[in-house]
């Protein structure tokens, strides 16, 4: 048995370099002489990174297409870092910074120059130092932009605006952190995910704001055209979140309403001013607090339904509704109820 | 039919004349005017300073926040003629140009609808019927939300650092410029609808016909009521009318309580408040409006610097809506 194994693999051995011709002495050998220059058989550099650096600033951007930074990119120079004056542009900052140290300058980090569409602007950081050298982090000029696209940007220091862009619907700022802004946080039609920090209205949305705070000195900490989803505001000298509707919001303000709203579901609304801690017309399983001794802790205009209102000093009122249903407070008043204490 | 149109006239010319008697007396007032609002334990200081085009008001002393007075409550500069108002922030040194609002129609929202006639008498909104059981102090677990945070600390005001002088490029609202070459003209998009305002009870300013003389001026009592509370208003069409200290540029949603309806209605009749007083119905005082001097003199030509905001400040654009 084993000698028949041995001969089967001698003789497949001594077939080998007959079946194969390289090895195999039985055939002639091809021409030496090359049949032509070598093809390339890589790819070029631009099918590899089919985007365009960005390695200084100032650049203009006057072509539709992808750009990227090479790498931080510091403005020396007074004026804008990157403007773009044309449709169809993605600008990916690439996790680098656009930062500035131009004393006292005040351009702009990016900008859209002239009713801009179909823009992408994502993966980096702005900041104007700790001065506050830059102007505004994105910000347009002359016609509004459309279908725009921020995200996953940081903004710092600047002596404007943080991100704005109109209030377009198709505008939409997402996962933005900003801190330092002069003016106004950030604008947009539709901002989610984000926060930011700034001297006037922190955050302003046309349609709707979803998961964002918005802290400010003397603007709203969030206002809100349309629908706020599970955001924070705060203000010093306005009211903390303002908006038509408001879903599981909390509003906080020193002169003025924690949160007014039109229509307020699952909020909470604190202030220590004269007015109200949470204010609407109709208020659904609400929460407001009023520290003041002149102000009420909830008050609907309408309507409010499973509401309390706190607001325990000597004169003031906890809860007022002209309809209320379970409803209570430290005090209530009320003209219609149902399903409350005398 | 001659002498209908002679005495339509005369009334017209005599109407006319009156409403330019109130006007020139209202426009012929110049000076300042110190007053003092009050709201539970909080106390502002109020200073009008009147020009024959521009008023300006500024909040001159808080007990708020003794160690910054005034800050950051930015001072409002009226200008009489166009109506614009111009806010000035000192946290950031910025100022922004109010237009007057569209002739906001009237300040006052639509009225609550009544209930329909003819319900039976358990369909619909119920007055607090007598004889219910007692309350339980405290608030039962099944009412209002559970989930909700204690008292919150107020967050920290952000730092602003000052802003240095002067307007540099790019800042504040920028020139119009033509879209860029080879950019197609967007189609215009579709505005965000406002919502239809919320039913709320109309507010009216409604003369009592009761009068008496503060610091010198005839005034006439006026009443403002809203469910729970009533504003007596004191009067006069002598001096200018009324300016409101606004704090921020004015929010556009969600209802607006008396102290912030007030101003506008007086306004409206050119009338000023020597003094206001807001009680709830139960009786207790949560806003009141005091004049405490009144200052007739002639401005000086320092003076209207103050009506014009400071070289160093930059102007942003009021908020989109």
């Amino acid at each position: 048995m084993k000698s028949e194994r041995l001969l089967f693999i001698s003789f497949a051995l001594a077939l080998f370099p007959l079946l194969n011709s390289q090895l195999s002495t039985a055939f002639a050998q091809g021409s030496l002489t090359p049949p032509g220059p070598p093809a390339p058989t890589m790819l070029t550099l631009s099918q590899i990174e089919p985007r365009t650096p960005i390695s200084s600033v100032p650049y203009t951007i006057t072509n539709s297409g992808s750009y990227y930074l090479a790498s931080n990119l510091n403005l020396t120079v007074n004026t804008n870092a990157i403007t773009i004056v044309t449709n169809e542009v993605t600008l990916d900052l690439n996790g680098f910074t656009i930062s500035t140290s131009v004393f006292r300058g005040g351009g702009d980090g990016i900008l859209l120059n002239g009713g801009n569409t179909d823009i992408t602007i994502f993966n980096g950081h702005i900041t104007g130092g700790n001065f506050q050298y830059l102007g505004s982090g994105i910000t347009y000029n002359g016609a509004s932009p459309v279908t725009v696209h921020v995200f996953n940007v940081t903004v710092t220091e600047c002596i404007a605006n943080g991100i704005y862009l109109g209030t377009n619907s198709s505008t939409l700022v997402e996962a933005c952190a900003l801190q330092g802004i002069n003016v106004y946080g950030i604008e947009a039609g539709i901002i989610m995910h984000s926060q930011a920090q700034s001297g006037n209205t922190a955050i302003i949305a046309n349609y709707t704001a979803s998961d964002c705070v918005g802290t400010s000195v003397s603007g709203e900490g969030v206002l809100v055209n349309g629908t706020a989803n599970n955001c924070y505001g705060s203000s010093y000298s306005s009211i903390g979140l303002n908006a038509n509707n408001a879903n599981n919001c909390y509003g906080t303000s020193t002169t003025a309403d924690g949160l007014n709203v039109t229509t307020a579901l699952n909020c909470y609304g604190y202030s220590n001013s004269g007015l109200a801690g949470l204010y609407a017309a109709t208020a659904n399983n609400c929460f407001g607090y009023n520290t003041s001794p002149s102000g009420y802790g909830l008050y609907a205009e309408n309507v409010a339904i499973s509401c309390y209102g706190n607001d325990t000093a000597s004169g003031a009122v906890g809860l007022y509704a002209n309809i209320a249903n379970s409803c209570d407070g430290t005090s209530t008043t009320y003209n219609y109820h149902y399903n409350m204490p005398p | 039919m001659t002498m209908r149109r002679v005495n339509h006239f005369k009334l017209a010319t005599a109407i006319t004349g009156f409403a330019l008697a109130i006007g020139t007396n209202a426009l012929a007032f110049e000076g300042r005017i110190n007053a003092v609002t009050t709201r539970g334990s909080q106390t502002d200081a109020l200073l009008y300073t009147v020009g024959t085009n521009f008023l300006r008001v500024e909040m001159t002393a808080t007990n708020s926040d003794k160690s910054r007075a005034g800050w950051p409550n930015p001072v409002d500069i009226l200008d009489r003629n166009s109506g614009e108002l111009t806010l000035l922030f000192s946290n950031n040194r910025s100022f922004v140009r109010l237009k007057p609002a569209a002739e906001n129609s009237s300040p006052t929202p639509p009225g609550f609808p009544p209930m329909p006639a003819g319900l039976p008498p358990d369909i619909g909104p119920q007055t607090q019927p007598p004889g219910l059981p007692a309350r339980p102090i405290g608030l039962p677990p099944d009412i209002g939300p559970t989930n909700l945070p204690g008292m919150p600390a107020m967050p920290n005001r952000p730092a602003m650092p000052s802003p240095p002088p002067g307007l540099p490029p790019g800042v504040g609202p920028q020139a119009q410029t033509p879209n860029a070459p080879g950019i197609p003209a967007m189609p215009q998009m579709p505005a965000m609808p406002m919502m239809p305002p919320p039913m709320m009870e109309k507010v009216e300013l409604k003369a009592t016909g009761e009068k008496t003389n503060l610091l010198g001026f005839a005034c006439e009592k006026f009443e403002i009521k809203q469910r729970g509370e009533t504003m007596e208003i004191w009067a006069t069409d002598q001096m200018l009318p009324f300016q409101n200290y606004v704090r921020n540029q004015p929010h556009r949603f969600g209802p607006r309580m008396i102290e912030e309806q007030w101003g506008g209605l007086l306004t409206a009749k050119k009338l000023f408040p020597l003094r206001a007083s807001l009680r709830f119905d139960n009786g207790s005082e949560r806003f009141r409006f005091e004049v405490q001097s009144v200052t007739p003199q002639k401005l000086t030509d320092d003076d209207a610097k103050l009506f014009q905001p400071p070289t160093n400040y930059f102007e942003i654009q009021p908020l989109p809506f």
